[in-house]
């Protein structure tokens, strides 16, 4: 097959308004499964739209890659706000303070308690575990699409995620 | 979407709707004030001059449209186009907005007018676009990573225009000052100081200064979506220590959110880097033509210094086919000085955060090591991943600098080690299943999912499977023809993309054989399974040189093709496998 191109295809065919519209909350709520504070997921998920609109056009993700194109994204700006929160941390453990006293509060009212015991019992797995279950139930992503995000193959994603839901669960049952 | 075993728990999270802030995206990447083209409206205006006003305000409104969307874009506008044919360029996937991004390379190799090239192309999966914007300018010897942290793409390489110095290559010597003050720099590798760096044995004899050789200064560039920016001051610091040497292979690391480099030297029992005129980088990684990195999901490879022409921080920007460790013209690179018999590879690792490399620790580091790639491997744990292999042919007997080395033939084996955060593990060693099995030493690398795509510098296509694990040797007719100097990278959706290159003689053939053989422009995809070939012109077939007519393998007239007799070096890793059977084309 050779299709010789000359250039780069039309603009994306997708106004970006609609990428927004139909992948904002699954891309919020994947950041809300990741990230301990909830006002920083929103600052993340903020960022992953700004990240994701300023390279549309010159990216020109197929309309049916958008999804784990966003999804990329938003892993990628998880893992740096890790980053930043692992510095600040550890700055403030230097200062002898926590860096978790304030969400704490603010996710007590912010979030239900079905989700604050799941999200606590998120945090108790490791990164690549906390990414396949939050792309998986909170952004709701295919094992097909969770796989192209993760750089994995499907089977190997679907039997990771099938072990990391089950570790889930177990620390919810013995919650309860 | 989900399955129904998964729905109460998703449930928890179907409350959750995007706040209106993340709705603001447009803001947060732009803030363009364009108040001033309000206010130009007014009703006392002449009906003419208002018509003339409202050609303005268009005219304006476009501009200002124009403007929008090339800041919305923050100024890595593509353009379109298609990248020209050339060898050497370097690939990387960026995953922070989903493309492959490939740099420079060279137009056309081993001819006159040979030329570097510094543009840069994007992937994205189907069609190639020019990214606008300024270029870090001709670099050599570049490796390229994604960089996620960063945003984007982490590219070093080393100016072009840089004035070789000379420098003394051993540690504890002086450096020679046979140069002017400003160009007598530290070189990049081995450095020239009083403490080998992270992966080498301490304590190295003093002894004279056994040679001179250029010294460069590498740089580092970062690619984001808004376009090249150099990264840090690129110029090394006295200690020579703070940032990887020529020839270094990054990768990111998924698991640490870093960018690793790794650098080998060459080491004989007696504890020095071993390197002589011309020879620059070590040979372990040897950053040639053909030769190179492997980076998070990929890299090409990309340089022009070449060993056989001598200097690489010198080099010219003419690009010689014949890669190091195919060429007898290497072997003194290779061969340990007379009364260091016994050689080994030290790897050396450096890690890129908050804009400075920091030497890695030299616990634990791969050694006595032939031939490595480094790529973002492990799709599960996201540590990035080395290999290393032992070299076919491994040194019996001291050999001298320019003799060819006397020995014995052992049955390569490839060894594995993922980076931990802070330093190498041995996951596990395997004799490969032949003698047969890839040369890494100089080999690209890609990698996707469970899969690492290895071309080698003899053109030939290996998989690696990580869960095996094993190679493969691609024999697939739809791959691409056997070539050396095309970029390899990760590519969108889990493919690996291939570009340019030229082809060699056949498979197993030095790749000097690729002489006459010009410059393929012509884009490939594999998606672990088959090779599909998007679009672009292949490279030509080479001119095949012509028969030997002497008898054996010795003889023969000048240029002809004759197998030619491993000059094998302890540290040679291409040359280094059993002497392959070299069949002159059409018999």
């Amino acid at each position: 097959m050779i299709a010789v191109m000359t250039g780069v295809v039309p603009a994306a065919a997708v106004p970006f308004d609609e990428v927004y519209r139909e992948h904002a909350n699954a891309v919020f709520r994947f950041c809300v499964s990741q990230l301990r504070d909830h006002s920083v997921a929103e600052d993340v998920a903020g960022d992953v739209f700004a990240a994701a609109f300023a390279a549309y056009e010159r990216t020109q993700p197929e309309p049916d890659g958008v999804r784990t194109w966003l999804f990329r994204i938003a892993r990628n700006a998880v893992i740096d706000q890790y980053r930043r929160e692992g510095r600040s941390r550890s700055l403030l453990s230097r200062l002898g303070r926590s860096a978790h006293a304030r969400s704490t509060v603010e996710e007590s009212v912010e979030q239900r308690t079905d989700l604050r015991s799941i999200r606590a019992a998120i945090d108790t797995l490791g990164d690549r575990d906390r990414q396949l279950v939050g792309l998986r139930i909170a952004g709701g992503l295919s094992y097909a699409d969770l796989a192209a995000v993760l750089n994995m193959r499907e089977g190997a994603a679907r039997m990771a995620t099938h072990r990391a839901l089950a570790r889930v669960r177990a620390r919810l049952a013995e919650e309860t | 979407m989900t399955e129904p075993d998964d729905r109460d728990l998703q449930a928890a999270f179907e409350h959750l709707t995007a706040p209106p802030s993340t709705a603001d995206y447009a803001h947060r990447a732009i803030r363009v004030d364009v108040a001033e083209h309000r206010a130009v409206h007014g009703g006392r205006w002449a009906p003419l001059v208002a018509g003339v006003l409202t050609v303005l305000i268009a005219v304006a409104a476009a501009g200002t449209f124009l403007a929008l969307r090339n800041a919305r874009q923050n100024g890595v506008a593509t353009g379109s186009g298609y990248p020209t044919a050339r060898v050497s360029a370097v690939m990387a996937y960026d995953s922070t907005s989903g493309v492959t991004v490939m740099y420079g390379g060279y137009r056309d190799p081993g001819r006159a007018g040979n030329t570097a090239l510094s543009d840069t192309w994007l992937w994205n999966g189907s069609s190639w676009g020019a990214a606008a914007g300024p270029s870090p300018g001709v670099l050599i010897d570049v490796h390229m990573s994604d960089d996620p942290a960063d945003g984007g793409v982490l590219l070093t390489g080393l100016p072009q225009s840089v004035d070789g110095g000379v420098a003394c290559a051993v540690p504890g010597t002086p450096v020679s000052q046979s140069a002017s003050a400003s160009n007598a720099i530290a070189p990049a590798s081995p450095p020239p100081v009083s403490s080998p760096p992270p992966g080498l044995p301490s304590g190295a004899p003093s002894s004279p200064c056994p040679i001179a050789i250029p010294a460069p200064s590498v740089q580092t560039w970062l690619f984001t979506s808004h376009g090249w920016s150099r990264a840090n001051g690129g110029s090394l610091s006295t200690n020579g220590l703070d940032m990887p040497g020529l020839g270094a292979q990054l990768a990111y690391d998924f698991a640490s959110g870093e960018v690793i480099a790794v650098e080998a030297y060459p080491i004989s029992s007696c504890g020095l880097p071993l390197a002589s005129a011309g020879a620059v980088q070590p040979d372990l990684m040897c950053p040639m033509i053909g030769a190179g990195s492997g980076s998070a999901g990929s890299s090409g490879s990309g340089s022009s210094g070449n060993a056989s022409s001598g200097s690489a921080a010198g080099a010219t920007p003419g690009y010689a086919v014949p890669a190091c460790p195919t060429t007898a013209a290497c072997a003194p690179i290779l061969c340990a000085p007379a009364g260091c018999p016994a050689l080994t590879n030290a790897v050396a690792t450096w890690t890129w955060g908050h804009g400075t490399w920091t030497p890695g620790s030299s616990a634990h580091a791969p050694s006595a090591e032939a031939g490595a790639v480094l790529f973002a491997g492990d799709s599960g744990s996201g540590h990035a991943r080395l290999l290393t292999e032992t070299s076919g042919l491994m040194p019996a007997q001291p050999c001298e600098a320019g003799h060819a080395c006397p020995a014995t033939v052992v049955r390569p084996s490839t060894t594995s080690y993922s980076w931990d955060g802070s330093s190498w593990t041995k996951e596990g060693s395997f004799a490969n299943q032949s003698a047969t099995g890839p040369q890494l030493a100089g080999a690209t690398v890609a990698a996707t999912g469970d899969h690492a795509l290895v071309v080698t510098a003899t053109g030939e296509l290996w998989t690696w499977t990580a869960s095996g694990p094993r190679w493969d040797l691609q024999t697939d007719p739809g791959r691409p023809d056997a070539r050396v100097g095309s970029a390899l990278s990760a590519g969108p959706a889990g493919t690996v993309v291939l570009f340019g290159g030229v082809r060699v003689g056949m498979t197993n053939t030095p790749v000097v054989t690729g002489v006459g053989s010009t410059a393929g422009a012509d884009t490939w995809t594999w998606n672990t399974v088959s090779w599909t070939h998007v679009a672009g012109e292949l490279p030509s077939a080479p001119v095949a040189p012509p028969a030997c007519s002497g008898t054996g393998g010795g003889g023969g007239s000048e240029g002809c093709a004759v197998p030619q007799p491993a000059q094998v070096s302890p540290a040679t890793p291409v040359a280094g496998s059993p002497p392959r059977q070299t069949v002159p084309p059409g018999g």
